[in-house]
């Protein structure tokens, strides 16, 4: 067989699936978020660009929006920090690495319902172990779920389970980087900060490169973590744009505008993809 | 050591190729071994269909509920079910437990998908279904159990008179308070008006260990069902039948401003509280005052024994003293069967809801199975039967029984406008499906938008939803 003939079958194959389960739903979507239709209902009335026209002009998307887009760069940046922290530890000789290394990926191989849950109980008001702890040392503490509290405890869960996805990529960064380095530069007299920024992070970049787009992918579009520990509230204090465009179409059973604000976050989404593919030249 | 190597890669590759030899011929047995396996099968099981006699063919018909989330109720369902499948062996009836989140996003994903439930049991989602013309009238069903039977309040019905439920259990609204409290901070009860109770909460609120009142004030829909039953007293209506959304009048705003002074009393954590934290809060101790259905009582009784003879309940107060309490309407959720009129299956739904209903003993059973003080009767002749009263539960506090009975006959009294389902006027139903109202009051309670913005916000959301539903021309 040719290669170009089992290359064509190769990709055919791919479409068969792609098409059906991806584009079509996809251009059905978009379809949508060009008409008004209430939910429950078959009845679509064509009605341009009206859906978009809404969600721009609603405060509500671009809070959501401008809270999805801190969110996930604060939580990111912390799961960075974390996370290459972590690797780099996980990475020295020691006794009971492997056990170390092993605990560590728990909070990300647990399912998202899981972890959530889990986050909920721990930090609920009545019930939290984490409040009766504090009670008992005499430590008062309001709601961890209330306006001023749950976005930094929706940030520091989403570190918590996901931290250990950079921690991953990172581990395997280090692996590739020569040991000689190191010991040449400890020979010259380095110290392990000049070490870390000179040897460790150049050699580390495109594996951090990586893992930062994607991290961010992620969070921007996250959906099940929030959505679990706090429905986009109190308010709308924790919404993003998954949950804001969730609501619309389940909730207010506004389909028309939450294909649009669905289809404005795929745009987005794409946009960085672009991003990706444009700087590391993939 | 080079040449060593060298010499021994020779022997390593025919040891290799010895093992890659015999690989390669058991692979091949191997295959032709699953091949005439594969064959043979389904040639066996062609044969011993092909003996077999033809299988009767069965049509599949959904049923969905979010009803039956206690287990003793989901068993004796799901045996009836298995029952009424055993007597119909053409119909396989299915029945799917879901829960109240996920009830319109598969309702919504089985319209689109063109898989529709046949049968639905809920509470919460009438109105919605019944506005966006999803319901079949079940006229003939009640005909055959016999209308009368019925409670007319609970008949929900359009104006050419067709009928769209079959209601099989009420769960009014009942306020619960701590009567060990009541009797040592000398508060009177029961609490007559809107005022007393305001009184109330304040005297028993002592923050942060104890508040006055527990309520749900998160923005899920459901809770802004608490405030249906001050809305209900207070005299007004969300639309006229012309369906001009009146949202902003004289008696709602009074209501949402009685709200805003209420939430004072409550723990602040309650801006993300729903029904079972309001309950958690009053159950551990950690509130004086909630209002919910049945269900509170029952979870002190399995779970805080201790305390239910501190529990006191009553109708929730009425705006002026003079209506206390036999013009009160407490808001209730009326449940029961309706079938979606896209269904392929009408026929055998009306069946089974008429096999269910119409033996007493069956009915019973289920009610029986049920929650106790929750889920009270829809019929005359349910009420009248001394063996739905037999429940330790309700020989436990049977004063508790008697103020049950009250609520929920006088939240059978058909001049609700707020009546669940909300059948009866589709601009309603609209709006109780949706967050808004709850959405309003979190704005107003905690972001101390002026109620004049919150009112015509409101008004603007209702409309917009109205006009998106098609109930209203743009």
């Amino acid at each position: 067989m040719k290669e170009s003939t089992l290359s064509t079958i190769l990709v055919a194959s791919s479409l068969f699936f792609l098409v059906p389960l991806l584009v079509v739903p996809i251009l059905y979507s978009v379809s949508v978020s060009f008409q008004s239709k209430a939910a429950l209902s078959m009845e679509f009335a064509w009605i341009g660009i009206q859906n978009y026209v809404r969600i721009v002009n609603d405060k509500e998307f671009w809070s959501s929006l401008f809270f999805g887009a801190v969110w996930s760069l604060a939580a990111v940046g912390l799961q960075f920090i974390v996370g290459t922290g972590t690797a780099l530890a996980l990475n020295e000789q020691f006794k009971g690495r492997a056990y170390a290394r092993a605990i560590v990926f728990v909070p990300y191989v647990l399912p998202t319902v899981v972890a959530a849950g889990l986050w909920k109980w721990l930090l609920h008001e009545n019930y939290g172990l984490l409040n009766i702890y504090l009670q008992t040392l005499g430590i008062r503490v309001p709601s961890w779920w209330n306006t001023q509290y749950a976005p930094l405890s929706l940030t520091l869960v989403a570190v918590w389970e996901f931290f250990p996805f950079v921690t991953l990529c990172v581990l395997a960064g280090l692996q590739g980087i020569p040991q000689e380095l190191y010991e040449a530069a400890k020979v010259d007299g380095a110290s392990f900060l000049r070490r870390f920024i000179h040897i460790t992070l150049p050699g580390l970049r495109s594996v951090l490169f990586v893992a930062l787009l994607l991290r961010i992918i992620w969070m921007f579009n996250k959906f099940d973590l929030p959505w679990i520990l706090t429905k986009g509230g109190p308010i709308t204090a924790t919404e993003n744009l998954p949950i804001y465009a969730y609501q619309l179409t389940f909730q207010n059973f506004n389909m028309g505008m939450g294909t649009a604000a669905s289809t404005i976050i795929m745009l987005i989404l794409i946009a960085m993809t672009l991003v990706y593919f444009r700087v590391y030249k993939v | 050591m080079y040449l060593g190597r060298e010499l021994s890669e020779p022997k390593s590759e025919e040891k290799k190729a010895e093992k890659s030899v015999s690989r390669r011929t058991a692979l091949k047995y191997g295959a032709a071994a699953v091949a005439a396996a594969v064959v043979g099968g389904v040639g066996t099981y062609e044969y011993l269909m092909a003996q077999a006699p033809p299988a009767p063919k069965v049509k599949p018909v959904r049923f969905l509920s979010t009803e039956f989330t206690d287990p003793y109720a989901r068993n004796v369902m799901f045996k009836d079910v298995a029952d009424f499948n055993d007597l119909h062996p053409d119909y396989k009836l299915t029945l799917e437990n879901v829960s109240w989140d996920d009830m319109l996003t598969i309702l919504q994903t089985g319209i689109e998908s063109g898989k529709v439930p046949d049968l639905i049991f809920t509470d919460l989602y009438s109105g919605i279904l019944f506005s966006q013309n999803l319901l079949e009238p079940v006229n003939d069903v009640l005909d055959k159990l016999g209308r009368d039977q019925f409670y007319p309040g609970l008949l929900v019905n359009d104006s050419s008179g067709n009928d769209y439920l079959v209601p099989i259990e009420n769960e009014p609204m009942a306020l619960y308070f701590r009567k060990d409290l009541f009797d040592q901070e000398g508060i009177p009860y029961p609490m007559k008006t809107w005022d007393d109770l305001l009184a109330a909460a304040e005297q028993l609120n002592k923050p942060p260990d104890f508040y006055g009142i527990a309520l749900a004030l998160s923005k899920e829909y459901v809770t802004a069902e608490e405030i249906w039953t001050l809305l209900q007293q207070s005299g007004q209506v969300l639309s006229d039948d012309s369906k001009t959304v009146m949202i902003d009048s004289p008696g709602v705003r009074a209501a949402f401003e009685y709200w805003k002074k209420l939430a004072q009393y409550t723990d602040p954590a309650a801006i993300n509280w729903a029904w079972g934290d309001v309950r958690n809060a009053f159950k551990i101790g950690k509130a004086g005052l909630h209002w919910y259905q049945g269900r509170t009582l029952v979870e002190i009784w399995k779970n805080y024994p201790d305390m239910i003879d501190k529990v006191g309940m009553q109708m929730i107060p009425a705006l002026k003293a003079e209506d206390f309490p036999d013009k009160v309407r407490p808001y209730t959720f009326s449940e029961g069967y309706m079938i979606c009129n896209k269904s392929k299956n009408i026929d055998i739904c009306k069946e089974f809801i008429t096999w269910f209903a119409g033996d007493h003993a069956r009915w019973l059973e289920y009610m029986l199975q049920g929650v106790p003080y929750h889920e009270l009767p829809t019929t005359k002749w349910m009420t009248d039967d001394p063996d739905f009263l037999n429940h330790p539960l309700y020989n436990l506090r049977p004063d508790l029984v008697k103020t049950m009975l009250q609520i929920s006959a006088q939240s059978l009294h058909g001049d609700r406008e707020l009546a669940n389902p909300s059948v009866v006027k589709p601009v309603v139903g609209e709006i109780m499906a949706r967050p808004i109202i709850s959405m309003a009051l979190q704005s107003y309670i905690y972001n101390n938008v002026p109620l004049d913005t919150v009112m015509s916000k409101l008004v603007s959301d209702i409309k917009a939803v109205l006009v998106e539903a098609k109930i209203i021309p743009a």
